[in-house]
């Protein structure tokens, strides 16, 4: 914006990433640590989700960018300058907070101004910048009430506000739907999307909810325990999850995974579990070859497992335990029968029953026994041990 | 049930006659000429004189004690406000290594009897030739009111949320820009009612005020009132003439801003 680039961009090439991360950590006091070392980019127009379960690090990692902390380790590039030890007024970043955090004695007008007036933009400039942001979100009518006196959508809009008549290098939002109705929530998000696409400024977008993360991100990063496990587009975090943990993060219902051995070698192999016994053909699997007597988690969506209807004998058999009706879909709860073994219990079955997507018009009953088949280009195979996709 | 309610009443009533009635009777005291004032209790009703207060403002010169007074207490008020307020931000919000200790100190201070320091203070102050002028309370006073102040205030300041002054941070104010742009406005009713604690602490003050002045032009209105009796004779009416002065200003203040006083001294004890 009107503050002078500190550092020239990088020497010649692409021009440099709105924000670029490297081996960013961060321990606190206590001696936990938030973030363990990570390195992302996000790339000039580019809306990033950070996405993990609540404690990952996400919230952290956007509190070391806007400088409201300081990383133990590693440093922070915004706009191609080092901004690690920047103060967050140098910064040149805007957040949205989960709270909000409007200024209650002050009008919303003043609210959206304040952020200017710190930069000294001259009193005319703040007048339209104002009314500008106040036109996009269409929050004119409100311009000279107090925080106070708006309902939780109205103040929402309004906290985007004040971030975008700053135009900033790039804005931070911390979660900013999670205290809207969930009819809200949706519009809200539509708005957001087209927001920023339209506007063009790079975004860090937090949340803990992975469909808002899916439709929303350019690119999502999945966090757990302060590190990244997999930061790629919607669809190939879908497609190729490259850990089990981000399999079962990613998609509703979540993807069922269950532990296996590996049996024999070569062109036919077998894979056993509990409730599972699986025979393999080299061509058809993703597996790679060896592994005998290894221990690998075998994944398969909710939605790609088959009922066998051919008559044949199916790869699995599961009693059904619950039924949820989706409208669009039916899903099914199974327990996995253990066909084959001598105590025919189920004894050390796995903690999540298994899931299957039906039609909406299948009716299945609670305790029928079905046979399912799972279609083997699209197994999904993990490491038994680190987790990592094999 | 009624019985319950009776009884609360009751209860309500005795602590109102307990509390009211010296004032009550110091008010009608001084308004009874100085022949009838012993005769016994005479608490309505007879004589009125105004006879006391044209005493007190004519012969007294008790104007001067209360000029002393206000300008003690309100230089007090105004340092401890300023400064305390630096402080208190800094120990509520910052991170600093010391924070406990010094934390510990500024309430140990306040823990010191004011006699025991009375001798040492003495000392000081006469060494800077600071005995009988107005600094030479102010600084004293700060000794316990700056404690005070502090302590109030950093209840206020931790329950503002946080987001608010990094919401500032991020938009461009520096920490000082913050305090005064976002903190400070959101805390005034706690600001207020610090401010007024501390000046009716100072107000009331007489140990220190007794013992750093000298000359009669110096003294505040406790110590003043306290040396009306002279060798002979204790001139009562004069005296409850100036205790009435002194307290009816501070007792409306106080009354005004009750609910707001209470607060901020059980400010942090409760989660808002």
């Amino acid at each position: 914006m009107r503050e002078g680039t500190g550092a020239a961009s990088d020497a010649g090439g692409s021009p440099p990433a709105a924000v670029r991360l490297e081996g960013l950590a961060k321990r606190f006091l206590d001696g936990s640590h938030a973030v363990r070392g990570v390195d992302l980019e996000v790339r000039e127009g580019e809306l990033l989700v950070l996405v993990g379960p609540s404690g990952s690090g996400k919230s952290t990692l956007l509190r070391l960018l806007a400088g409201l902390e300081t990383p133990s380790q590693g440093r922070v590039w915004i706009g191609g300058r080092d901004a690690t030890s920047l103060e967050p007024r140098e910064r040149d970043v805007a957040m949205v907070f989960q709270s909000y955090a409007l200024y209650p004695h002050k009008t919303v007008r003043e609210n959206l101004a304040f952020g200017l007036r710190m930069h000294r933009v001259a009193a005319a400039e703040i007048g339209e910048r104002v009314a500008w942001a106040a036109g996009i979100l269409d929050i004119e009518p409100l311009l000279d009430k107090r925080p106070g006196q708006l309902s939780g959508g109205q103040r929402q809009r309004v906290a985007l506000g004040r971030a975008i008549v700053r135009r900033p290098k790039v804005f931070l939002l911390d979660e900013p739907l999670s205290n809207l109705d969930p009819a809200l929530r949706q519009h809200t998000r539509t708005v957001i999307a087209q927001l920023q696409r339209r506007l063009g400024v790079a975004t860090l977008y937090v949340t803990h909810d992975q469909e808002e993360a899916m439709t929303l991100g350019h690119r999502v990063a999945v966090f757990r325990e302060g590190r990244v496990e997999q930061a790629a587009p919607p669809m190939d975090l879908y497609r190729r999850p490259q850990t089990a943990f981000v399999a079962s993060f990613v998609g509703s219902p979540a993807m069922n995974l269950v532990r296996c051995r590996v049996q024999g070698a070569g062109v036919d192999r077998g894979l056993t579990g509990v409730g599972v016994r699986l025979r393999l053909h080299a061509r058809e699997a993703g597996l790679p070859g060896g592994l005998h007597g290894d221990e690998v988690v075998l994944g398969i969506r909710p939605h790609d497992v088959r009922l066998e209807s051919t008559g044949e004998e199916g790869d699995l058999a599961g009693e059904v335990l619950l039924v949820e009706q989706r409208g669009n879909e039916v899903v099914a709860r199974l327990a996995l029968d253990s066909r084959g073994r001598q105590d025919g219990s189920l004894a050390g079955s796995p903690g999540a029953p298994f899931a299957m997507v039906l039609p909406p018009e299948a009716e299945p009953r609670v305790g029928e026994v079905l046979s399912l088949r799972l279609p083997r280009e699209r197994l999904h195979f993990f490491d038994g041990r680190s987790g990592e996709r094999l | 049930m009624s019985a319950r309610v009776l009884g609360r009443r009751t209860g309500t009533v005795l602590l109102l006659v307990a509390f009211a009635f010296p004032l009550w009777w110091t008010l009608v005291s001084s308004l009874v000429p100085e022949s009838r004032l012993l005769d016994g209790p005479s608490l309505l009703g007879g004589e009125v004189t105004l006879a006391h207060y044209r005493a007190l403002f004519s012969e007294r010169g008790f104007l001067v004690p209360i000029r002393n007074s206000l300008v003690v207490a309100g230089t007090t008020t105004l340092v401890c406000v300023t400064l305390g307020s630096l402080c208190a931000y800094a120990v509520a919000r910052l991170r600093f290594p010391g924070k406990a200790p010094l934390l510990a100190f500024v309430l140990a201070v306040a823990m010191f009897p004011q006699i025991s320091i009375v001798s040492p203070l003495y000392l000081l102050l006469r060494e800077v030739g600071l005995i009988d002028t107005v600094p030479g309370l102010v600084l004293p006073y700060l000794t316990f009111a700056m404690p005070l102040t502090v302590w109030l205030l950093v209840g206020y300041f931790r329950q503002l949320p946080a987001d608010l002054e990094e919401a500032a941070l991020v938009d461009g104010a520096s920490r000082l820009r913050s305090l005064f742009e976002v903190v400070l406005p959101l805390a005034l009713p706690g600001i207020a009612t610090t401010a007024i604690l501390t000046f009716l602490y100072s107000w009331n003050e007489f140990l220190f005020a007794l013992s750093f002045t000298v000359s009669p032009d110096r003294r505040t209105v406790p110590v003043a009132i306290a040396l009306f009796r002279g060798r002979y004779q204790v001139p009562w009416g004069e005296i409850l003439a100036g205790v009435v002065v002194a307290t009816l200003p501070v007792a409306l203040v106080v009354m005004l801003f009750q609910r707001r006083i209470v607060r901020g001294l059980t400010a942090g004890a409760v989660k808002g």
